[in-house]
């Protein structure tokens, strides 16, 4: 199973909560720190940027080391180089393996590296050596590699891999039934991923599966996002359209159509609503993205109002719609509250939120207006951002 | 909260009685904050409505007519700025608190509008004249004012792009490389000097403690331009590149120290990679000009190898030190 030190991941655990309840004031500092003496963690976890560094630098190691490995051995069939690059994926995972069990690696960054360089390798591998096999078998091949590295690493974005490769299995395996399959298949997955979301849920807290507990949610988001995305008719219309060639024309609808018209429009409200009701943060942040998802799909086959009268209106009921909330929650209630929650690693946040703010609210110079002596110019003249369009 | 956790805490010793009441009693009464769903909202909006608002004057620029359309304007800016003034909490050196998130958005939307219109009024009745730099300098200045009057980072690094753009360089973060002309020795040394000035002012702030928390803001605009326009020189003056080295030495010794000092793993990054980029990039100049074909790419292909691993060695070795003066 997982390959790092089973105490001290459970230390680091307790060590995180620690921290948790320090920030918000719970606990003392003498407090957290003799927790932190009786529980040490000695795994090597630098800073975040630290560990930006050594993943960057380490990609260039291995790439220049591969290059020059390659020069060296002068293969130049495709066999050759398929070999080639197995087995330089074999080495990159034993020095994973050796930095994680000898040095204490976690989340360093080189680990990091290590572990996509050597799974990029593996399906370059794959791809040279056996370039004609199916997408089935492509599939299961992604599945189980994937799968193997989540239980040994635990990795975040792996688990993501493992979940929209097995739902790829379904689809390719289910697809040969022939034209039952087309029927059921949006059904089938809606049904797979209210399963596995249900699932997710349920025993994220679980304390057998405590090392994935973040893939764990995260496989929890991506399961609502294809619950939504396996009956939202722009997906269904289109994939259907497309690998099941019922050469529909501009404005025609597929069989059933009103059906997937009522879950793109009603899953994220549904979503939004089980947020608010269970204060579960992931169901109620997906929803309120997938919003956006409603109005791209209608206004891709409905022009209620040309483009920028729509955006303008939107963004006047968003701005109205967080402002009644603001104003609602000015004292809290039911639970709910529009402070800033307590925690320190969020003040870099805001320096990310100014730039971002920057740059999309970019302005239209007046250097670049000047020299245009008319309106009738430019890319959107007075108008100020030209970030939006 | 994990309050099981804390229990066993508890009865090792290693919390005290009260501290394991305020964890269960945190855990019971838990308020769920809506703080960033909520300014994602605001901010969506905002970016929605001026960009809508922008096209849809464009376009009815000749139906709705130009006083109509400055008259909306400047309500809606006097509006944003009314609400902002009453709300706000009274103006110190130090940090201020913005009342709610709401109010951060509205003045930013205060600012769009208000340089929207003063654009307008430029382009329309070039009411500034043609001095070409007073129609970028008077917003550059108007921003200033209102990042430091009501305490805004966003403001605040509009304001800071705006000096650049007034200055011809465009530094936001996506554009530095893009809409810049590097090729062109008055830019490079132009934001060689905007990049010394926007540290001088990070430092001033700091030691003088006007408005502390802006030193991040001004020194990490500062230090890209600063390195990025090192290295541009490096690239553009063919002929030089080996003695660009030495203000980049200059510069990247400035931020080590200055990293050190602040305790900041970010700048630190920054430095390593962009000074790795230059010395790479000279070392490689080098080896092209010596002429020793396939002896030059086996020994490029080394010089990354084995200087990768001194990096990275470098870089742990910072990672414990700053680590070390963080407790300090």
């Amino acid at each position: 199973m997982i390959a790092y030190n089973h105490t001290s991941l459970d230390n680091l655990l307790i060590n995180e909560e620690a921290s948790v309840a320090l920030n918000n004031e719970l606990i003392s500092k003498e407090e957290a720190d003799a927790i932190k003496n009786v529980y040490p963690v000695n795994l090597y976890t630098p800073n975040l940027f630290i560990r930006i560094g050594l993943f960057l630098l380490t990609v260039v190691i291995v790439l220049m080391g591969f290059g020059l490995f390659w020069l060296l051995t002068k293969i130049e069939s495709e066999k050759g180089i398929g070999t080639l690059v197995l087995i330089v994926s074999l080495m990159l995972y034993t020095a994973l393996e050796f930095l994680i069990r000898e040095k204490k690696h976690y989340r360093s960054g080189i680990d990091d590296a290590l572990l996509w360089l050597s799974i990029a390798f593996m399906s370059i591998a794959a791809a040279l050596l056996f370039p004609y096999i199916s997408f089935l078998a492509r599939s299961v091949l992604i599945f189980i590699l994937t799968f193997y590295i989540l239980l040994r690493f635990g990795n975040i974005l792996i688990s993501g891999l493992v979940y929209l490769s097995f739902l790829a299995i379904v689809f390719y395996a289910v697809i040969r039934l022939g034209d039952v399959a087309k029927i059921i298949m949006p059904f089938l997955l809606m049904a797979i991923s209210f399963f596995v979301y249900w699932l997710m849920k349920k025993n994220k807290h679980n304390s057998r599966v405590k090392y994935y507990k973040t893939s764990c949610t995260f496989v929890e988001i991506l399961a609502l996002v294809t619950l939504y995305a396996a009956g939202n008719y722009f997906v269904v219309r289109e994939v259907s359209n497309s690998m099941f060639e019922l050469g529909l024309k501009e404005g025609e609808s597929i069989p059933g159509g009103w059906f997937f018209w009522i879950t793109t429009i009603l899953l994220p409200i549904a979503y939004i609503f089980r947020g608010i009701q269970k204060k579960d943060v992931v169901i109620l942040r997906t929803g309120l993205v997938l919003v956006a998802a409603i109005v791209c799909t209608i206004r891709y086959y409905h022009h209620i109002a040309p483009l920028e009268v729509a955006i303008t209106i939107g963004g006047i009921i968003m701005i109205i719609i967080a402002y009644a909330i603001t104003k609602y929650l000015t004292t809290p209630r039911h639970g709910f509250t529009h402070a800033e929650p307590n925690d320190p690693a969020l003040a870099g946040w805001l320096q990310v939120e100014s730039l971002v703010v920057t740059q999309t609210f970019h302005q239209t110079t007046p250097v670049e207006t000047v020299d245009q002596t008319k309106f009738g110019g430019g890319s959107g003249g007075g108008g100020g951002a030209t970030g939006g369009f | 909260m994990d309050t099981h956790l804390f229990e066993k805490l508890y009865n090792e010793g290693l919390i005290s009685a009260p501290s394991f009441q305020k964890i269960k009693l945190k855990a019971d009464s838990s308020l769920f904050s809506v703080h960033w769903e909520l300014k994602t909202i605001l901010y969506l909006g905002i970016l929605l409505l001026t960009g809508g608002l922008g096209i849809l004057i464009y376009k009815n620029i000749d139906t709705i007519g130009h006083q109509v359309i400055l008259a909306a304007i400047g309500l809606l800016c006097i509006g944003c700025f009314f609400y902002c003034e009453r709300k706000k909490l009274p103006f110190a050196m130090t940090k201020v608190q913005a009342p709610n998130s709401f109010f951060d958005y509205i003045l930013l939307l205060g600012c769009l509008t208000l340089i929207t219109f003063i654009t307008y009024l430029q382009v329309q009745y070039t009411a500034f004249g043609n001095a070409y730099g007073l129609a970028t300098f008077i917003p550059m200045v108007i921003l200033f004012f209102c990042a430091y009057y009501f305490d805004h980072l966003g403001v605040l690094s509009m304001a800071i792009t705006n000096l650049a753009a007034w200055m011809g360089i465009a530094i936001t973060p996506l554009n530095i490389l893009k809409a810049n002309d590097f090729e062109d020795a008055e830019i490079i040394f132009a934001g060689l000097f905007l990049g010394v000035a926007l540290n001088v002012i990070a430092l001033l702030s700091k030691q003088k403690n006007i408005k502390a928390h802006f030193s991040f803001t001004y020194t990490n605009f500062g230090m890209n331009i600063l390195f990025i326009a090192c290295l541009a020189g490096m690239f553009h003056f063919d002929d030089w590149y080996i003695l660009w080295l030495l203000p980049l030495a200059a510069i990247a010794f400035f931020f080590y120290r200055r990293s050190l000092a602040t305790a900041s793993f970010y700048f630190m990054l920054l430095l390593t990679l962009y000074g790795y980029i230059g010395i790479s990039y000279v070392i490689i100049r080098l080896l092209i000009d010596s002429r020793m074909d396939m002896g030059a790419v086996y020994f490029g292909f080394m010089y990354f190898i084995v200087s990768g691993i001194g990096m990275i060695v470098f870089l742990s070795r910072m990672n414990k030190k700053l680590k070390h003066n963080d407790s300090l």
